[in-house]
């Protein structure tokens, strides 16, 4: 079906089984008619058949006579339809009068004594006839006479009959299949409205008078409704970051921008030591680098997936671990750091793997950065909990400080190279899973870094 | 040591071109892929920077290519892109390192001195040998705990000999290691420049081997 409406295909289809179920029932009702019409005349003709049989009369020289002629009138009219025969031995046949000049042509065939079988032969004007033919022994038991005795009628007023019975058949069933296909195209109607309804709904979202499609909807359109309104909902959230973000970032650029400024007014005031051009230059370099931060900060968090309530795949935290412990061991090649990976195979991420990658990456880069010897890396996932931890045998940080550590990671003007930006990437993608970080001191020195995601 | 830049924002190359010269350096630029190719190829470096967009060829293609070739001097990759897919690329492309943009030039000298340091099988910035300490991050030496000054390619040259202790270093290969593509025109350059340094850090610490080239340890 190439056509895209709905209420087309539906309608199409029900006029398809409307039109099957009709067209079988005719075929099988005018079937039906025209046996129980045949039926009924076959009784008619043995009826007749009795008749004549009650009104046989043999006389002792074996003379055959019919004290009565059957009443129908038919068989008194010529060409009147009905027929009747009488075939004996010796060639002689008593005929209706309705058979007038003609006789009925049987044909040859044996049958049992008083057994009757029908037929299909051709009549007086070479019309089709229906014939019940019977073979009967009478006259005295010394001298039977074996004759057969054939009642025949026009088929004709059979097959009219059927015909007409067809033609109001046919008439009837049509007006059924009308009507049938104005109740589904009623039906289609009726059930579609919710969707009209919900159109309208769509277009004053599309058009800003309304926040999400409101109103009560039936069980099978309503879970789509609340998902659309989810996602809504998520879309006018995540506009409103991105609103808040682009804020962010052109305030995070002024006041290094100003700075910048007030150094070139500087710069173009009178003779300048070569000092004080070192000056300027330091100058601009850490605004440019505070600037950099931003624009690096901003890009991290633009390429955060987060957690989506669409998208939902596993991502297999072995080998991506493997990987990024490939790299970096390759980077700090010359400090013979030993890793250790302790991740179960079947260990996963539930979101987007680029996201994992870049947490997983900065914690492990910071901790190489950090170890003495050794870097641990640890992933497990039960049911409801993920927990990753990156572990070195570093400096790790002072009693106490933990809390400071993580809030000094979400700020930007922070420079140390390993625990300012790579730890402000990893909280803003840890917090758009909503999962949480733990910093855990160890007693003998070192750090872990806990991260822990609801599955 | 001698080194290909390769960087197609001529600002940058410059930038980079003259930080590396103060620091002792010997440079080839190229401006594309191709051209970058073509030298990594057939030239011998001791460290190469490659940003990774590049015009004609791509910086990754470019690697790839060397490193298919069995070409293995360290590469340090250079690019705006600083996710950790594009860093977990490019070291699997066959980058040694890997350096975001913008960066201070601070940290890419050190990772410069780093990575060929981590290719000579040393791990400290102070080489020494004997009685003849070389800091490459100072770019100068003592001898016996006494300073000896050196001059830019003085430096060079011992940088280069000790960087590849125990191996026999062609007049050749010197050559193209200390001068670069300014190559001398006077063939005596390098024994001259070789006695000048024999002066300041004793006779014997730089051997001859007849007919091969020059040697510092081993024995």
């Amino acid at each position: 079906m190439t056509s895209k409406s709905l209420r087309l295909r539906l309608l199409t289809a029900a006029a398809i089984a409307i039109a099957m179920a009709l067209t079988l029932s005719g075929i099988v009702l005018s079937r039906l008619f025209s046996q129980h019409v045949e039926a009924r005349e076959i009784a008619e003709l043995r009826n007749h058949q009795n008749q004549i049989t009650a009104a046989l009369e043999i006389s002792t020289d074996s003379v055959v006579q019919l004290n009565t002629l059957p009443a129908d009138p038919r068989f008194a009219k010529p060409n009147g339809g009905l027929y009747w025969q009488i075939d004996l031995p010796d060639g002689t046949k008593y005929r209706s009068r309705s058979l007038w000049e003609t006789e009925l042509t049987l044909p040859v065939d044996d049958i049992l004594d008083g057994v009757s079988h029908q037929h299909l032969i051709k009549g007086p004007n070479n019309q089709t006839l229906l014939a019940v033919e019977r073979s009967l022994t009478v006259g005295p038991e010394i001298k039977p006479i074996q004759l057969r005795l054939t009642v025949a009628v026009d088929r004709k007023d059979l097959d009219t009959a059927v015909t007409d019975f067809r033609q109001v058949l046919m008439a009837s069933l049509g007006i059924l299949g009308l009507a049938l296909i104005l109740a589904s195209l009623a039906q289609i109607q009726v059930g579609l409205r919710p969707l009209a309804r919900l159109r309208v709904a769509l277009q004053s979202v599309h058009s800003g008078d309304a926040e999400r499609v409101t109103g009560e909807y039936v069980s099978e359109v309503q879970p789509l409704i609340n998902d659309m309104n989810a996602l809504l909902d998520r879309e006018r959230q995540n506009n409103v970051r991105a609103r808040e973000r682009a804020a962010d970032l052109a305030h995070g650029f002024k006041t290094p921008l100003a700075v910048l400024s007030a150094v070139a007014r500087e710069l173009q005031r009178d003779e300048q030591s070569k000092n004080d051009k070192l000056k300027h230059a330091a100058e601009i370099n850490t605004q440019i680098d505070l600037m950099g931060r931003h624009v690096r900060s901003e890009l991290a968090r633009a390429r955060t997936v987060g957690a989506s309530t669409i998208r939902r795949t596993p991502v297999p935290l072995k080998p991506l671990i493997e990987k990024i412990v490939a790299a970096l061991a390759r980077i700090s090649a010359d400090r013979n750091l030993r890793w250790i990976i302790d991740v179960a195979p079947d260990t996963s991420f539930i979101g987007d793997e680029n996201d994992v990658l870049e947490l997983i990456g900065n914690l492990a880069d910071n901790a190489s950065k950090w170890a003495k010897a050794k870097v641990i890396l640890r992933a497990h996932h039960d049911s409801k909990l993920l927990r990753i931890e990156i572990e070195d045998d570093g400096p790790g940080i002072p009693a106490g400080t933990e809390d400071e550590v993580l809030m000094r990671g979400r700020r930007l003007d922070e420079t140390t190279d390993g625990t300012g930006l790579g730890l402000s990437i990893v909280a803003k993608i840890v917090a758009a899973y909503a999962g949480t970080i733990t910093l855990i001191r160890k007693p003998a020195g070192g750090l872990i870094v806990a991260l822990q995601f609801p599955r | 040591m001698r080194i290909l830049i390769v960087e197609d924002e001529r600002q940058i190359a410059l930038d980079l071109q003259t930080a590396l010269g103060e620091a002792g350096y010997v440079m080839d630029l190229a401006y594309d892929g191709e051209t970058a190719w073509y030298l990594g190829d057939t030239e011998d470096y001791d460290a190469v920077l490659l940003d990774l967009g590049l015009p004609k060829l791509d910086g990754m293609t470019v690697l790839k290519r060397w490193r298919a070739a069995g070409r293995t001097m360290p590469v340090i990759a250079l690019t705006a892109r600083d996710s950790w897919r594009d860093k977990v690329d490019g070291i699997d492309a066959g980058a040694d390192d890997y350096l975001a943009k913008p960066f201070q030039m601070e940290e890419l000298l050190a990772r410069v001195r780093s990575i060929i340091r981590r290719g000579s099988g040393n791990t400290s910035a102070v080489l020494t040998i004997d009685t003849v300490m070389l800091d490459t991050k100072q770019q100068d030496a003592t001898v016996d705990g006494r300073a000896v000054g050196l001059t830019q390619l003085e430096f060079r040259a011992l940088s280069y000999l000790m960087h590849h202790k125990s191996c026999v270093v062609s007049q050749g290969e010197l050559t193209e290691h200390v001068y670069g593509q300014d190559f001398p025109h006077d063939s005596n350059a390098v024994e001259v420049l070789i006695a000048r340094l024999r002066k300041k850090v004793g006779t014997t610490f730089i051997r001859t081997k007849r007919g091969q080239g020059y040697i510092v340890g081993g024995e």
